[in-house]
């Protein structure tokens, strides 16, 4: 066993910290309430969230179709398995976010398979690469993100989820654009904007240090349409959708790739979904489509000093290497050392240093006939 | 945000000083967060893991505190005034010869810094980049440190699987 598994496992079980406690803290520091009348908004829904996704909710809830058309058509499935393709014309990666490189050969409209135990749908490192950091996370079935770019370049992600209910608190900053109120929020200085019907969310996301009611961002909003079996997003003219799709289960692992001078890697795998989750992260960051391994991706600079994200997106899935220095021909080389794998694969190796899935975050449960009273439900 | 990271604040907090003492801290944290919201820069890493290296901060003067205090008490009584981590120092609850034992042993006398390093790593799962953000070192610190506690721990490993080269 590894010295790093050896205390992982040494670690104390600590009971969270009940609600009252809590509030009793907060109100002595801060003079205020912690509990909010409101229900929780979050207009960037953290990738390292992970939803008690537990049984299914039964309650009454609208399943719609989410469709973001302009010259790159994408359209969503919603259902038990989803998938997307984009389906989008040549590469130019001299141009940022705008021009996303062909879809791969075997690629055509049909959903990617889902990922079942005993496909290959994972890559894993050799058995003698140990990785400093593991954790699978379960797939969030009411969710859809992804990433669209403006005739300037400019990305913003798009994020519905369902199965959500809430109605807009007043106090925020709310304008009506195309028939649907928005309120738009600040969070983690990324400017977002939220809309609500029943039992949905959508969110429009500019990325850090946006400004409110910006031309893209208002241009956006005001392509979607809401009608009682779909979401519309009928991108205008010079807009592009470099990818949209639901968020499945990921495994990440950070790992040693084995190449002078790289730190380690991180790799997250999201099998039989497309790369659109794993890009919406990048709202307001430049997008420089790539090739990688023959397959259509992105690379997006997280600082100045080299450390990059790269997506891609084959035939089992989507992928994001997080990386220092490694452009894409190191990048292949990296991915040749990798193996096919499955999921039972990855329990059998790295269940002991799974770091796990954070349950903590319920998922709500949309019960519009208790929202909305009894004229609405009956 | 405070609301959001709390719990793992607390959580964090608990398995260093006990939960009695990780309410206390967890308002400290939370206080030193407000005072110093202005100073958070986003483009260095999120709110979370600039909260982890206040509650870092807040445990090293806790430290330093009851340091402080039990050299007081060792003038007036003689007693001796050593301190480290509560729960890193051999817990009742495991046999003082078994192996988990003796590797909490090793924790402990680790370097603190490394100490931190392992311990927001393994037990707070933070990446090394995020270790690097929240300690304010650079993930090439972070990584040698890493790799300097694995030989050490890897040592004490070794000591606990030949019995005869424990240390009596």
């Amino acid at each position: 066993m590894s010295e790093l598994r050896a205390v992982r496992r040494l670690r104390p079980d600590i009971e969270p910290l009940d609600d009252a406690s809590f509030e009793r803290i907060w109100s002595d520091v801060a003079g205020t309430s912690a509990s909010d009348p409101n229900p929780t908004w979050s207009t960037e829904f953290d990738r390292e969230q992970t939803f008690d996704i537990g049984a299914p909710p039964n309650t009454p809830r609208r399943h719609r179709a989410l469709t973001a058309a302009a010259a790159a058509l994408v359209l969503v499935g919603v259902g038990a398995v989803m998938g997307i393709r984009s389906l989008v014309d040549g590469p130019d990666p001299t141009v940022p976010a705008a021009q996303p490189p062909p879809a791969p050969a075997s690629d055509d409209s049909g959903p990617l398979p889902p990922a079942t135990v005993g496909e290959h749908v994972l890559v894993l490192p050799a058995d003698s690469v140990e990785p400093t950091y593991v954790q699978r996370n379960a797939a969030l079935p009411h969710r859809t993100r992804g990433l669209v770019s403006a005739p300037d370049g400019s990305t913003l992600s798009i994020n519905l989820f369902e199965n959500f209910w809430g109605e807009l608190p007043a106090e925020m900053d709310q304008r009506d654009i195309g028939g649907l109120t928005w309120a738009t929020t600040v969070e983690d200085t990324n400017r977002g904007y939220v809309t609500v019907d029943e039992c949905t969310m959508l969110s429009v996301n500019a990325g850090p240090n946006g400004a409110a009611w910006d031309t893209d961002a208002v241009a956006l909003m005001n392509s979607v349409r809401f009608t009682p079996d779909s979401i519309t997003i009928d991108l205008p003219d010079g807009w592009q959708t470099i990818d949209v799709g639901p968020v499945g289960a990921w495994y990440s692992m950070s790992f040693d790739p084995g190449i002078e001078g790289s730190p380690d890697v991180t790799l997250t795998q999201m099998p039989g979904s497309n790369a659109g989750p794993l890009l919406a992260d990048f709202a307001g960051r430049p997008v420089t489509a790539i090739t990688i391994d023959g397959s259509p991706g992105w690379q997006v600079p997280l600082d100045n000093d080299g450390w990059t994200q790269t997506v891609w997106q084959n035939d089992s899935g989507s992928m994001m290497l997080t990386s220092k220095g490694l452009d894409p021909g190191r990048i292949d080389q990296l991915l040749t050392q990798l193996s096919p794998a499955t999921a039972s694969d990855w329990d059998t190796r790295y269940s002991d240093q799974d770091a796990g899935a954070d349950s903590s975050i319920a998922d709500p449960v949309c019960e519009p006939a208790t929202l909305r009273g009894p004229s609405q439900g009956t | 945000m405070y609301v959001d990271h709390g719990a793992d604040l607390f959580r964090y907090l608990a398995r260093r000083v006990g939960r009695d003492q990780a309410e206390d801290l967890l308002a400290d944290a939370f206080r030193s967060a407000i005072e110093s919201y202005d100073r958070f820069d986003p483009s260095r890493g999120s709110e979370r893991v600039w909260l982890y290296g206040i509650a870092s901060n807040v445990l090293r003067h806790h430290w330093r505190r009851e340091q402080r205090h039990l050299t007081a008490l060792q003038r007036i009584g003689g007693q001796s005034a050593t301190t480290v981590d509560p729960l890193l120092t051999v817990p009742d609850r495991v046999d003082a010869e078994s192996s988990s034992a003796r590797l909490l042993q090793a924790v402990a006398a680790l370097d603190p810094t490394d100490r931190e390093v392992l311990l927001l790593r393994c037990w707070e799962n933070l990446s090394s980049s995020d270790v690097a953000v929240a300690l304010d070192m650079t993930p090439g610190a972070v990584r040698t440190r890493l790799h300097r506690v694995r030989a050490e721990l890897r040592a004490a490993i070794d000591n606990t699987n030949h019995p005869d080269r424990r240390t009596p």
